[in-house]
């Protein structure tokens, strides 16, 4: 047993690749040999053949087919170490999709940015990425954590498609700015935004608890049920919300000391021990979800 | 072994024990925008829980929090709740939080024992007041009920932690006077004070009227004077207070394991031996009461009793953890 798996990308690979295997609390059970000979998958070709036909794509023009095989993992990433839930991933990732997927336990380290997909369906341990995701990070997740240092594009925290639900628990912090849909969907846990939100942030809530430290733009909180969305920067309060009170909500102190305390996250003193204004909405839905805007020292 | 002293300052210290029993216990945090509204919170809380006896609980303000250790960031009062059994506990806790603290302008109530895997709802049969309007967050893993009253929101945990604890923790001061035996008294209080994982659930501390089991005369008493301690029929009755000797005071301690109620003893006994005292001694019931008997040399001398003492539970954190954890699993 060692300290940490290593995983290092050996050259930079063209299209995207699944990369599903790269799970932690797996490798913990697993020999370096053994971690080398897990399949990745890749995608060189973005439509399927259905989807090809039904848009009048060429399947047969050479890189336009349904193109997906396997390799081992070994042929793309050098692996050191061995029976460790402990991962850290070195390189370009950017079209890697999928690290951490369904992983319940561990730490995954991403030195670089990641693909799509990161912590899929996750229910526990920690992935922690030194750069930016790409979409559906924290797609479905049911526990653990996502803590991304840079940006993340769209649709955090998010659902499947044609799924009702997305994120059901657990919890994701993103450093920088997240693109659309940040949290559509959400049924429970937490996502914090150190930047911006694009539009459609909580679209659909279900319930849980999304905070915007920057500016929430376009429509917040569409269809939300009984979710809360606190926009420390502002945002624009859709006509379906009703103003209610402005009041110190101490649940925010609550999430704000615990940000502080394990994540070290910085918080300013005026944001805790500010006054929100409280509206109530969506009330095209239940009315229960609240957007909560910081409105004073 | 440690040195079992005889006398302390020159006062005697009886060759005897306390005897306590096991009851069962709960830390409370209440946390408010000032410590002035915690302590009122904490104080409505507390009262009229001196005995088990009339009250079906014994709580007490364990001590001063500062904003850094209690989970929301505000000044905070830590509290201790003991009772009989695992039921009477939960009802006294639903009972008072929700007519005491959720009442209480700008209070929060916390769990102040996170890691007891022992757990029981209080803010979940609570957050029916808020009659369906009521709302839960689950942060780092713990659900708290928001449950929205005049003033703006209470926010209360939904589930406490629970510990087996020990009751009944004693010693008495025989002061040649009244005056004597209360500045002995009051002393040993300010020393205990803070003392973490214990509570002094009597008024100030201190209780005058210590009691024996059952009455002599009255067979539906369930307790009564501590007739060998009362200087005022020492003639008349089989006193235990010799010569020289004008009032007794007692302290009572419960706490949540046998050490936590040792080092409070001893230091409230080390600062009760001053002059105007006469001897140090404690109530027992020559073992038929409890399995807890805190023998009081021992103490002094820094020396537990394991051959009477039964294996204390795991500590208990005493800092209430604003208790964040890891990611996914905090507070």
């Amino acid at each position: 047993m060692s300290g940490a798996v290593t995983l290092t990308l050996k050259d930079a690979v063209e299209g995207r690749v699944v990369a599903d295997s790269i799970v932690p609390d797996r490798f913990a059970t697993l020999s370096a040999t053994e971690i080398a000979h897990l399949p990745v998958w890749l995608a060189r070709h973005t439509a399927p053949p259905a989807l090809a036909d039904a848009t009048g794509c060429d399947t047969g023009r050479p890189g336009r087919s349904a193109d997906h095989h396997s390799v081992d993992l070994g042929d793309l990433f050098s692996v050191r170490g061995e029976r460790s839930a402990v991962v850290r991933v070195q390189g370009n990732l950017g079209n890697v999709d999928a690290l951490g997927a369904a992983m319940s336990g561990g730490t995954m380290s991403i030195d670089g940015n990641a693909g799509r997909e990161l912590g899929r369906m996750m229910t526990g341990g920690t992935i922690a990425v030194h750069g930016n995701v790409g979409d559906d990070a924290g797609l479905a997740m049911a526990g653990g954590a996502v803590l991304v240092w840079g940006n993340a594009a769209d649709r955090v925290g998010g659902a499947p498609p044609g799924a009702s639900r997305g994120m059901t628990g657990g919890e994701i912090f993103v450093r920088r700015n997240v693109g659309r849909d940040a949290g559509a969907a959400v049924r429970r846990g937490l996502i914090v935004v150190g930047g911006d939100a694009g539009d459609g942030t909580a679209r659909d809530m279900i319930a849980g608890t999304i905070l915007v430290i920057g500016k929430a733009a376009g429509t917040v909180g569409m269809w939300n049920k009984r979710g809360t969305v606190v926009a420390l920067g502002g945002a624009t309060v859709p006509a379906t919300y009703r103003y209610a009170c402005t009041y110190r909500p101490p649940h925010l102190r609550l999430i704000f000391a615990y940000l502080r305390r394990a994540h070290g996250v910085p918080v300013d003193d005026r944001y805790i021990s500010g006054r929100y204004a409280r509206y109530c909405g969506d009330l095209s839905e239940t009315g229960k979800g609240e957007l909560l805007l910081w409105t004073d020292p | 072994m440690a040195e079992r002293p005889a006398s302390i300052h020159g006062v005697p210290v009886d060759d005897t024990f306390a005897e306590a029993f096991g009851m069962r216990g709960a830390r409370v945090i209440i946390t408010a925008v000032t410590p002035r509204w915690a302590r009122q919170a904490a104080t409505t809380m507390t009262g009229f829980a001196t005995s088990v006896i009339a009250c079906k609980c014994e709580a007490a303000i364990e001590r001063e929090l500062l904003p850094r250790v209690t989970p929301d960031g505000r000044p905070g009062i830590s509290v201790l709740l003991f009772a009989t059994d695992s039921d009477g506990l939960q009802k006294r806790l639903v009972e008072r939080i929700g007519q005491t603290v959720l009442t209480c302008p700008t209070t929060a109530c916390f769990d102040g024992l996170p890691d007891s895997p022992d757990r029981m709802p209080v803010g979940k049969p609570l957050r029916i007041f808020g009659d369906g309007f009521q709302s839960s967050k689950v942060i780092a893993g713990r659900r708290y009920w928001r449950i929205p009253v005049m003033e703006g929101e209470f926010l209360v945990q939904e589930d406490f932690g629970k510990a087996k604890g020990i009751g009944g923790g004693n010693f008495l001061i025989l002061g040649e006077s009244a005056e004597a035996a209360l500045a002995a008294a009051e002393a040993a209080v300010e020393a205990m004070a803070a003392m973490p994982g214990v509570i002094l659930p009597f008024p100030g501390g201190i209780v005058r009227s210590g009691s024996k089991i059952g009455a002599k005369r009255y067979k539906t008493m369930i307790a009564s004077t501590n007739d060998a301690y009362a200087p005022t029929i020492r003639p008349i009755t089989a006193s235990d207070i010799g010569d020289g000797v004008n009032s007794v005071l007692e302290i009572v301690l419960d706490g949540l394991d046998f050490e936590s109620i040792a080092a409070a003893m001893r230091t409230g006994m080390m600062a009760a031996c001053r002059p105007g005292v006469r001897r140090i001694t404690a109530g027992n019931y020559g073992g038929k009461l409890g399995p807890h008997h805190f023998h009081l040399r021992k103490i002094l001398g820094g020396d537990r009793s394991p051959g009477a003492e039964p294996a204390p539970p795991p500590a208990v954190p005493v800092a209430p953890a604003g208790s964040p954890a890891s990611p996914g699993s905090t507070p």
